[in-house]
């Protein structure tokens, strides 16, 4: 019922209700047969459900408070590849992100090299792809693609491990490169 | 830095506390004496009253920037300037809660309001229509009765509006110059300055985004009487940079929960200004940052700032106008003068202010863009002293230039800007930074022989890219670089690994490359840099 | 991020104050018939769990089924006044677990709301007390009791007139 016709109702059976206070007897004429009452209760037990619904189809709504007590951080570099690297945990079978952060790493593994080995960018993609500038078969197998060269109990043990063997190879790859590195400035 | 680097909204001088800006309505204003002249003032009725209510701080000699917001913006509403006079009956529970040398709650403004039905009681009538229904259905007397119950609750909630808060803040912060690290504690008063009720009132703190708290939540809920005021308390951890509190979110209620109305109210703005512990040398060791590339100023005026400095033996080519006739009258020898401004060298320190150059080394690392300002500050103010002209910029979401120069009051101005441009902030920027254009402008301002300092922690290929760009330019690039970078786990070492290729690529390009360790002072890492470049 | 991250829901104190109502209901109900009583009890219980969750749900479930214990006690004579307060007790179990549960998504149970939620579960309280004596003097006691259904078409019409206002 719209909120008119109730509110005119209301104050109908109001104005009524109270002259019947004042007018003893006005109400007595009402049918107060058992069918007629049995329906009015019906008819408000009705008028109760509604409302029950009415209550299961609002949300309350209040103020939503921010969560002020939180700082904003700042990032450290390389937050997000270490999301990457712990979401590919997740999407084990996704090919074009492990595509990607192979290239990623793959650049800055040809930089290392070129300076270290005082090449050209070609040589050292060569030498990459070749697995020859690092003596950690795992992390020279992240970019070749092809089984490392260990015993076939290391091999085992890597498939054993907790985390995908991409994502380990990934993180020898760069503890390789760090190592390449820290050995130029020597 | 002088005492008077607190950033205010107001642009006003920090207000000295210990003069106090006594509350009219205080009867024992026993705090400061030109306080205690306006006493009176607050006492007598009548339109003076009304304004004493408020003003007599400002009459004072300090700045009462305390009380200069409420007034602009209450001259609407004089009513609201009368309720702290009478203030007697509330001036005891004031006596318990209030330092000693405090303003005293201010007024707020309320910056934007929404009033929102909660639904809270949505659906109550359930309960009347039900033993409505079964009372009627069943003839019971009771349950009609109870359902009369339900009806008074109907009313109690639909009838009553929320509430408007007029409320007065006051904060006070256990210190506003904390060291980085340091807890500060947080003390907010908060008076019901209106003359409603607040049933239900719903406080939350808007803490500054890059302060974290690390005491009890910065949120309350209380019920105030008009003229009643409650404290609440929290602590943050004090964090390098300036940060301001200048506003709460309030929620208040009627009494039934039915209606909210959320404001958010613009209280006094209090600073904390947290400045890193000053190196024991302020000065920091520039030798070797700059003379290899002398700049010559070729200038045949001798005006302001040319001063005669030594003489040297003539070589082939120099200017006649710089010869020294006299000595060569005397004995026959050529002689070149060299004037002052030949040996002062131009320089620009160039800072990296874009969101990418936002980094910190792990949660509790200096960020890059402080230590940055930091090694600024130290270095212009160690190039003016050695007697370059210095000037100032950066690539930022603001225009931030100051063009070269020396003496006192540049040295000024740049401290100004340092503390208080706002492209300085502790948080990065909102909005881009159009790195290519500012950069065609930094080029046109440079003069051709400047030398610039380039302040960046280098986390991307921009940043080499700048300073390839100005070294091929012929400006001498010396690139000072705040190591934000971990090895911590395999993507921070990568990054770490990436940051080290740019600047041995930039070492490769001729550029001077002062990678500055996060644990390391300033001092140290220029004296490494140092030994290496002539080493 | 860094801080201390509030907890959003109410805290052990919101559940004194609707479960002290709750059990005020349930012990009104029981002068009138124990199964009611049982009934309150398990709504007061549900409520409790609303709160602590803080789902405004079963909140509401939880004060229906309490005030169905009530409707029990009605049912089986139980003298008017225990009904009355009974019902007043569980509409404040329910109105006080419901503004906790919003206190709590709010502010945390880490804020001190014991004081305004208090304040709040008495005001409810005072409203059902000063209805439930209203009602009884003037439809139950003394000269002005009134027919059945002069009450019946005096509810109907406020009870119209306040959904009609309902925000």
């Amino acid at each position: 019922m719209s909120r008119s016709v109730t509110a005119v109702l209301g104050a109908l059976l109001g104005i009524i209700g109270l002259v019947a206070i004042a007018v003893p007897g006005l109400t007595t004429p009402l049918p107060t047969g058992d069918a007629f009452v049995l329906l009015v209760g019906v008819v408000l037990v009705l008028g109760a459900v509604g409302q029950i619904q009415r209550r299961r189809t609002t949300e309350l709504r209040y103020a939503e408070t921010p969560d002020a007590e939180l700082a904003v951080d700042l990032p450290t570099p390389g937050d997000d590849l270490d999301r990457r690297l712990d979401r590919l945990r997740l999407t084990r079978f996704n090919e074009a992100q492990r595509h990607r952060l192979r290239d990623e790493l793959g650049d800055v593994a040809v930089t290392t090299i070129q300076r270290r080995e005082r090449c050209s960018p070609a040589e050292a993609t060569e030498a990459l792809e070749a697995g020859t500038w690092t003596d950690d078969p795992f992390a020279a197998a992240f970019f070749t693609g092809l089984a490392p060269d260990v015993g076939a109990s290391a091999r085992v043990r890597e498939l054993l491990h907790r985390e995908s063997p991409f994502k380990r190879r990934a993180i020898r790859a760069i503890e390789a490169i760090e190592r390449l590195q820290e050995g130029e400035d020597d | 830095m002088t005492e008077d680097d607190t950033p205010r909204s107001d642009g006003g001088r920090s207000v000295d506390t210990t003069t106090a800006e006594a509350d009219a309505v205080e009867a024992d204003a026993a705090t400061a004496a030109a306080a205690g002249a306006d006493a009176p003032d607050a006492e007598t009725g009548g339109a003076d009253g009304v304004d004493a209510g408020v003003r007599p701080a400002e009459s004072n000699a300090t700045d009462a920037f305390a009380r200069d917001e409420p007034s602009v913006e209450e001259d609407a509403e004089p009513g609201r300037r009368e309720t702290p006079t009478p203030g007697g009956d509330s001036a005891e529970a004031r006596a318990d809660s209030e330092p000693a040398a405090s303003t005293g709650p201010v007024t707020t403004t309320v910056r934007s309001a929404t009033l929102r039905s909660t639904n809270h009681w949505v659906g109550f009538a359930t309960l009347a229509f039900l033993a409505g229904g079964l009372g009627v259905a069943l003839r019971s007397r009771s349950l009609l009765l109870a359902a009369v119950v339900g009806v008074g609750y109907l009313a109690y909630a639909n009838v009553t509006e929320a509430p408007e808060p007029r409320l007065a803040v006051e904060r006070t912060l256990s210190t506003e110059r904390p060291e980085p690290g340091d807890t500060v504690e947080v003390r907010v008063v908060v008076e019901n300055v209106g003359e409603t009720v607040l049933p239900d009132l719903r406080i939350v703190e808007q803490v500054p985004e890059a302060l974290a708290v690390t005491d009890g939540p910065a949120r309350t809920a209380t019920a105030l009487r008009p003229g009643a005021r409650m404290t609440f308390t929290y602590s943050v951890l004090a964090r390098r940079g300036a940060y301001e509190f200048d506003g709460l979110t309030v929620m208040a209620r009627n009494a039934s929960g039915s209606r909210e109305r959320e404001c958010d109210l613009s209280t006094e703005p209090i600073s904390i200004t947290c400045l890193a512990p000053i190196d024991a040398t302020a000065a920091v060791p520039l030798r070797g940052l700059t003379s290899p590339y002398t700049g010559r100023v070729s200038t045949d005026t001798s005006g302001e700032g040319t001063e005669f400095a030594s003489l040297r033996e003539y070589q082939h080519g120099d200017a006649l106008s710089r010869i020294d006739w006299n000595s060569y009258a005397r004995d026959g020898t050529l002689a070149t003068m060299e004037f002052r401004e030949e040996r002062m060298a131009t320089v620009v320190v160039v800072l990296d202010l874009r969101g990418a150059a936002y980094l910190q080394a792990g949660e509790d690392g200096l960020h890059a863009v402080d230590r940055g300002i930091d090694a600024t500050r130290r270095i212009f103010n160690s190039l003016l002293d050695t007697g370059d002209r210095v000037g100032l910029a950066a690539f930022a979401s603001e225009s931030v230039w100051l063009a070269p120069g020396a003496g006192a009051t540049h040295q000024a101005r740049a401290r100004d800007l340092l503390s208080t441009h706002p492209a300085l902030s502790p948080t990065p920027p909102d909005e881009r930074v159009y790195v290519r254009w500012q950069l065609r402008r930094l080029h046109q301002r440079l003069d051709d022989d400047a030398q610039v300092v380039f302040v960046s922690p280098v986390p991307d290929d921009t940043s080499t890219l700048v300073a390839r760009s100005l070294q091929v330019r012929g400006h001498p690039v010396t690139v000072v670089s705040p190591d934000a970078t971990l090895r911590d786990t395999p993507g921070h070492t990568l990054a770490a690994i990436e940051r080290s290729n740019r600047l041995n690529d930039l070492r490769g390009s001729g550029v001077r490359v002062v990678d500055w360790a996060g644990d390391e002072r300033l001092g140290e890492a220029l004296e490494r840099a140092r030994r290496r470049w002539s080493g | 991020m860094s801080g201390t991250e509030i907890t959003r829901r109410p805290g052990r104190h919101s559940l004194v104050v609707s479960g002290v109502a709750g059990a005020t209901a349930a012990v009104m109900v029981a002068a009138g018939s124990t199964t009611g009583a049982g009934v309150t009890v398990l709504g007061t219980a549900v409520v409790l769990s609303g709160v602590h969750t803080a789902r405004h749900g079963v909140v509401d479930v939880g004060g229906l089924l309490a005030f169905v214990g009530v409707v029990f006690a009605a049912l089986a004579e139980a003298p008017a006044p225990a009904v009355l307060l009974a019902t007043a007790g569980t509409v404040v179990a329910w109105d006080a677990g419901t503004n906790a549960v919003s206190l709590g998504r709010q502010l945390g149970l880490e804020a001190d709301t014991a004081r305004p939620e208090s304040l709040h579960a008495l005001a409810g309280a005072l409203v059902g007390l000063v209805t439930a004596v209203l009602g009884l003097v003037l439809f139950e006691t003394g000269p002005t009791r009134q027919p059945i259904t002069t009450v019946f078409v005096l509810l109907l019409a406020a009870t119209l007139l306040l959904v009609a206002l309902d925000r």
